[in-house]
């Protein structure tokens, strides 16, 4: 083949033998410094702080807003929240902790992780990054614009027509619901494309498929999910606006099929529940067995199952719908299918027990959160497996039961995991360890706490308390397991409340952390914490699945060399390497940082407040505004190698 | 390097009794809360229809499998936590190996849970092809229709001329299988008796069919279950169930048309009730013909009003007409003080007093 | 000096042409969220179609005329295109200009028989539920025929500017497969909403 003009020869060298290289790469990286570095940024390091603390702002708020739920049900016929207050409350609370938490915080952790540990200097398109965090941001804002009205979304997570149409709920709430999800999911949506390539075309020479961290498993395996389920919602979001601004019938009961809506819904809400969880439960796959101090027990097993797990789910939906009469066939089909699907669950418990059983545990703040994800997963399983029956279901349908299998997936298999992943990764974000003595008593608060609040969910739903219900009156024996569901949650903020404190402390007084505070293996640990801008001096090159174990592991497959590796200096760039085998093939030009995807995003909300508004002029700007933004950021450059260098 | 922060892998004894209280406190509580909560009306693992019945074995079932099979990994899980280690040697503290066969145990478990799991997915499957049709002809047939925030009931016979219509107080001949169609009239809600049958929901423009089956006379306890707006939590639902000629006297006195009112208050009342409230109630055999609210033909001989959210009494009644939103907020019932005088407000309650 | 050492036998290309370039990578996936977006549209249309009470459409099966010449002159311009491409892989810019012009002009003709095709119809968005879905559906699809059209224009501008030659042309390959995707999707369009009607019906008396 003949070389196009263009080409070259990457460069190898020891990176101890070329003391100007990280001074350039400094430059090249990071030219701007203070606030203002923090809008026009694209560096993945930056845009996942950014993301995470954004997310973890979001699961405050809506911590906060379940308390104001445990008040007002804390005891029967109380009136602290109203109707109208408590159903607004209990909506945004959902659409909070699914939509503008539970996602973006993986993604915030994977935006952060990732290039870090498939050894890239950021993500495939860092300025769609940018793009991403700035509309998460915007969306997340804009779904909250009519709370502090008073005219918040007010008819749960999931939104059932035709309760969600003009004639049964006028007023701004329900548009603002529905264009909110549309502009969150073009954010959802570009983070995932930006995933799925990285993955592709980014790891490091030699981080084949099969050498790849679970935790990448799991967030490519959501990210390919959300592709193209994110359509879905979308789409149903924008007909349901359709039909209360133009006039439509898609969904309206009058010729339009209210249980239309449950299709699209849930064809969508099933696989994003997976989604949520998979990157989590990849945290744990990865940090075990660092506490364990072995390699993970079936390591193909997990990542098979990984993606079993989202594949089986794009086939359960309709176990949302039990109650709707639909055919028993269908039902049959997708309750027996759900229950199926425990199997690949079961066996990425199996194997983190036994790497558990066969390692040597250190009971680190971490480790516990891992820990306890493990039997929190379990327990939340099984009631999964329990609603899954379809004549059972009939029964458990919309009652606390429900709320405590959700609650225990949720929390059990995405704040545990989480939580423990800031206590992980936290010293490679900021150089400083959380303080472990303040981590215990929060973990035993938050562990203790949660099952008070969510174990007797299970009883409350068995003893027939529906879900929903702003109160409820004395006499069905609900009253006492309520009142422990309330204390329970005060504690498990409690919980929360000190990990906040222990974080907040931290980052000035925590003990520096060195680069591999917790001699773990993958390749974030081998630069500084934090990582220089250019993450990598060199390219590494990896041998095995655990770089920075092959010592001690006596690898046989093969040996990483992390200080010496591919050179890449002329401008911003990282290296292309193939699918499977992550042969290099190509330089990559890694985008500067610029204020365009800000600027993008800025119209972008401005565009969904016009139509919002009905302001047509508005909204005709905005879009024009989009297409010149548009236009400036995929002009073709020379710097990104994009055109001619020659051109006149 | 690096690894002085990690304590030492040890047997540290505070978490390990946490955990094990915790469990503990679990099983009891799981224990006190079910084993025949009789304070809990709608206590479904306690049933009382055939469906509910054959619900509940498929549920304390799957609760025992469940239950057993988080004992059994947790307890798994905790040998592996806290399980005697050989020491290691001095100055090796956190070394890695690749030591154990942990996969063999894998696979041994997987295929041991799917078996379990096959198991149960076949007891659902049978279990629901079981009740979704009644064994027995069904006798009788009720419509069904969900209103925001009540239930209507018609009654329907082969003889058109015997269908009547009612609401909120649902009358099941006790030992018969009922067919149930369920409609709405506004958005979705759900029709739930625990201790009788599971939910089926009440979708506007599609109109669902089911059974359901009291086993004797009693009453039952249920709620919608779909949320349905404001009032959601106050769409209670009450069925009583008779012997068959209580059922059947009391189907002969609902078909009946009200009798005219004959006290001179009463009369002024029915006048008023016209004027105010027929454009939303209905009353048989009267001008009164509105749908929007629960015909009230018989309000007399139901036992709570509001959707069963209150006792149907004097007090209530008086309350409810003057401002029902106070009583139920949001309810879809303007305060009627607007409309009526004081005295007026006297001479309905006096009218539908009589509606026996 | 340093030690300088390669680890590859041929020298890499910056950027890289093809799949090797991380924008060819990103389009995939945007085609596939788009497919998976125009399959639930089409699901949408279905589900409402076995499910109607009466009969289906509403309006009787929609004529054929106008719309299978806009068909062929959709699909045409995926060949215009693809010529276009391959001119300028031969190093032959100006007829590749040309092309592309050419596949503007068909693009629009055919956005704009659509307007014509719409104002035939007696019905509307708000007519039933088939008038939604109908205009719904064939709007989103004109909305991407539209920004596939500004794309090419873009891409235009930019051969023009000689920004591309047979060895940059990633950006050319990269738009052009968003503008075939948006002609294989109308045949889907065009089968499901137009063709199938005819086929017996789906539904209905
Ligand atoms: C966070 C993610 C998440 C996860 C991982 C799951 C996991 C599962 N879920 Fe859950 N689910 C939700 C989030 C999640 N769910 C949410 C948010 C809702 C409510 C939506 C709403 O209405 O608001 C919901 C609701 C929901 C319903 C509908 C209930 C209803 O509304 O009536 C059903 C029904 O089948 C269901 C089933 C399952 C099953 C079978 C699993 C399985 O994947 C679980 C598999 C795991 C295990 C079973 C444990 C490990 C296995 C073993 C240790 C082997 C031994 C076990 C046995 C022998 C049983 N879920
Ligand atoms: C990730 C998801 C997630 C998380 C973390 C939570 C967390 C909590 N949830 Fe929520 N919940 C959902 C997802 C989640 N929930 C969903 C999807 C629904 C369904 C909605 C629907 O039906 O549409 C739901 C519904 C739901 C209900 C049912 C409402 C109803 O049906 O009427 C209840 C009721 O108790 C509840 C309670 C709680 C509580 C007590 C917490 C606690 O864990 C919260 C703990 C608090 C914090 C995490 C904040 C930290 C607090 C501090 C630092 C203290 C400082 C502040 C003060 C003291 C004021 N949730
Ligand atoms: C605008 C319509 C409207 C008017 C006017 C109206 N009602 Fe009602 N009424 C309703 C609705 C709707 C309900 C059901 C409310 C619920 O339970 O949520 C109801 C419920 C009732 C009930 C309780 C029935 C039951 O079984 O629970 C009574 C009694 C009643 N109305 C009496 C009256 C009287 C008397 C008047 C006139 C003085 C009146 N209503 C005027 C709409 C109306
Ligand atoms: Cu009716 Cu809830
Ligand atoms: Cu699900």
């Amino acid at each position: 083949m003949q070389a196009p003009r263009h080409a070259r020869y990457p460069r190898m060298a020891d990176v101890g033998k070329l003391p100007t290289v990280r001074q350039r790469l400094d430059a090249l990286f990071e030219p701007t410094t203070g606030w203002r570095s923090w809008l026009s940024t694209v560096d993945h390091k930056k845009l996942g702080i950014l993301y995470i603390v954004t997310a973890m702002a979001f699961l405050l708020i809506g911590g906060i807003e379940a308390l104001a739920l445990r008040v007002q049900l804390a005891y029967p016929s109380q009136t602290v929240l109203g109707p109208a207050a408590f159903n607004q409350i209990y909506t945004m609370h959902g659409i909070t902790m699914i939509f503008l938490y539970a996602l973006p915080i993986l993604s915030g952790i994977s935006i952060y992780i990732w290039p870090l540990m498939i050894g890239a200097r950021d993500l495939a398109f860092p300025r769609l990054n940018s793009f991403s965090y700035w509309t998460y941001l915007f969306a997340g804002l804009f779904l909250y614009s009519t709370f502090p009205l008073g005219l918040a979304p007010n008819n749960g997570w999931f939104n059932y027509a035709p309760r969600s149409g003009a004639t049964w709920n006028p007023g701004p709430g329900m548009d603002v619901f529905a264009l909110g999800m549309v502009m969150l999911g073009l954010s959802t949506t570009a983070s995932s494309i930006n995933f799925v390539v990285t993955l592709a075309r980014l790891r490091a020479p030699g981080m084949s498929v099969n050498r790849l961290p679970i935790f990448v498993w799991g967030t490519v395996t959501a990210s390919v999910a959300n592709i193209v389920i994110i359509p879905t919602v979308s789409l149903a979001f924008a007909m349901l606006w359709l039909d209360r601004n133009y006039g439509t019938h898609f969904f309206d009961g009058y010729g339009g099929a209210p249980i239309l809506w449950q299709h699209l819904f849930w064809l969508f809400g099933h696989p994003w529940v997976y989604a949520l969880v998979l990157p989590a439960m990849g945290i744990v796959s990865d940090g075990l067995p660092t506490f364990c101090r072995r390699p993970l027990v079936g390591y193909t097993l997990v990542a098979l199952s990984t993606v079993t797990t989202m594949m089986i789910g794009f086939g359960v939906w309709v176990h949302h719908m039990f109650a709707t009469g639909l055919s028993p066939m269908a039902m049959a089909v997708m309750g027996a299918a759900s229950i199926a699907i425990s199997i690949p669950s079961a066996i990425a418990v199996f194997c983190w027990i036994a790497t558990i059983w066969e390692g040597r545990p250190v009971f680190t703040t971490a480790f516990l959160y891992f820990a306890a994800m493990i039997f929190l997963f379990v327990a939340g399983g099984v009631s999964g497996f329990m609603t899954a029956a379809v004549a059972l279901d009939w029964q458990l349908t919309d009652t606390y039961f429900v709320v405590a299998h959700l609650h225990y997936v949720l929390l059990g298999i995405n704040v545990f995991p989480v939580i423990g992943g800031i206590y992980y990764w936290f010293p490679k974000m900021t150089g400083r360890l959380l303080d472990e003595r303040i981590g215990k008593i929060g973990f035993w608060l938050s562990f203790v706490g949660f099952n008070a609040a969510f174990f007797p969910m299970h009883i409350l739903g068995l003893l027939g308390m529906p879900r929903r219900i702003y109160t409820y009156q004395p006499g069905f024996g609900w009253n006492g397991l309520n009142l422990a569901v309330s204390i329970g949650a005060a504690i498990f903020a409690l919980g929360m409340a000190v990990f906040i404190v222990n974080v907040a402390r931290s980052l000035k007084h925590g003990r520096p952390a060195g680069n591999d505070p917790w001699g773990s293996y993958s390749l974030e640990w081998s630069v500084s914490s934090p990582p220089p801008p250019y993450n990598f001096a060199v390219i590494p090159l990896v041998g095995s699945r655990h770089p920075l174990w092959e010592e001690a592991l006596d690898e046989v497959t093969g040996r990483s060399t992390l200080d010496r590796g591919l050179v890449l200096d002329h401008g911003r760039e990282t290296i292309g390497t193939t699918l499977l085998d992550s042969i290099p093939d190509a330089i990559l030009k890694v985008a500067p940082e610029t204020y365009v995807p800000l600027l993008l995003s800025i119209a972008t909300l401005v565009l969904f407040v016009g139509l919002l508004l009905h302001a047509a002029i508005v909204t005709a700007i905005s879009l024009v505004a989009i297409v010149a933004l548009v236009a400036t950021w995929l002009w073709p450059r020379i710097s990104l190698a994009q055109r001619r260098e020659d051109t006149r | 390097m690096g690894y002085e922060v990690l304590p030492r892998a040890g047997r540290t004894v505070g978490p390990r009794r946490l955990k094990f209280w915790c469990c503990r406190a679990m099983l009891i509580a799981l224990a006190i809360s079910l084993a025949g909560c009789s304070s809990a009306p709608m206590n479904y693992l306690d049933a009382e229809g055939p469906i509910a019945k054959q619900i509940a074995e498929l549920g304390w079932g799957f609760i025992m499998i469940s239950f057993w099979s988080t004992v059994i990994v947790t307890g798994f899980l905790l040998i592996a936590l806290f399980k005697r280690r050989p020491p290691q040697l001095a100055g090796h503290e956190g070394t890695v190996t690749r030591s154990g066969a942990g996969l063999t145990a894998v696979y041994s478990a997987t295929a041991l849970s799917s078996l379990v799991l096959l198991g149960s997915a076949v007891w659902m499957v049978s279990v629901t092809a079981a009740v979704i049709r009644p064994s027995r002809e069904t006798a009788l047939t009720i419509q069904v229709i969900g209103h925001q925030w009540w239930w209507e009931f018609r009654y329907l016979s082969p003889d058109t001329k015997q269908s009547f219509v009612t609401a909120n107080e649902m009358r099941l001949p006790a030992g018969e299988p009922v067919r149930l169609e369920l409609m709405s009239a506004d958005v979705i809600h759900s029709f739930w008796l625990p201790k009788l049958a599971g939910k089926t929901d009440l979708i506007p423009g599609q109109k669902n069919i089911t059974w359901i089956e009291a086993p004797k006379p009693g009453v039952y306890r249920g709620q919608c279950t779909e949320f349905c707006g404001l009032q959601h939590a106050s769409m209670l639902l009450r069925a009583v169930a008779e012997p068959r000629e209580a059922f059947g006297a009391w189907w002969k006195q609902q078909m009946r048309s009200s009798d005219p009112p004959t006290g001179g208050l009463a009369k002024e009342g029915q006048a008023v009730f016209t004027r105010a409230c027929a454009s939303c109630h209905a009353v048989s055999g009267t001008e009164a013909k509105g749908t929007f609210g629960p015909d009230l033909t018989h309000l007399m001989s139901r036992a709570q009003i509001g959707s069963n959210l209150l006792p149907n009494t004097r007090a209530y009644r008086a309350g409810w007409i003057a401002d029902a939103p106070s009583l139920k907020p949001g309810v879809r019932m303007p305060p009627m003080t607007r409309e009526i005088s004081g005295r007026e407000l006297q001479a309905v309650l006096a009218y539908i007093e009589t509606l026996h | 000096m340093t030690e300088v050492t390669t680890l590859t036998e041929v020298p890499l290309p910056t950027g890289g042409e093809g799949s090797r370039s991380v924008g060819w990578w990103g389009v995939l996936s945007l085609v596939a969220s788009e497919a998976a977006l125009f399959s639930y549209l089409l699901f949408s249309y279905f589900f409402v179609a076995i499910n109607a009470d009466t009969q289906w459409p509403p309006t009787g099966a929609p004529e054929l005329g106008l719309v299978s010449v806009n068909t062929v002159i959709l699909l045409s311009t995926s060949g215009t295109l693809w010529l276009a491409e391959r001119q300028l892989s031969g190093g032959y810019r100006r007829s590749s200009i040309a092309l592309q012009g050419l596949t503007i002009a068909l693009g629009a003709l055919f956005a704009g028989l659509q307007t014509v095709e719409w104002s035939n119809k007696d019905f509307s968005l708000s007519s039933h539920t088939y008038g939604s879905l109908f205009f719904t559906i064939t709007g989103i699809h004109l909305a991407h025929v539209v920004v596939g059209l500004l794309v090419l224009c873009f891409l235009m501008l930019w051969t023009i500017l000689g920004y591309f030659d047979a060895d940059h042309r990633r950006p050319l390959s990269i738009g052009s497969i968003y503008w075939h995707f948006v002609d294989v999707v109308w045949i889907f369009i065009f089968s499901s909403l137009y063709l199938s009607p005819h086929l017996g019906g789906l539904h209905g008396p």
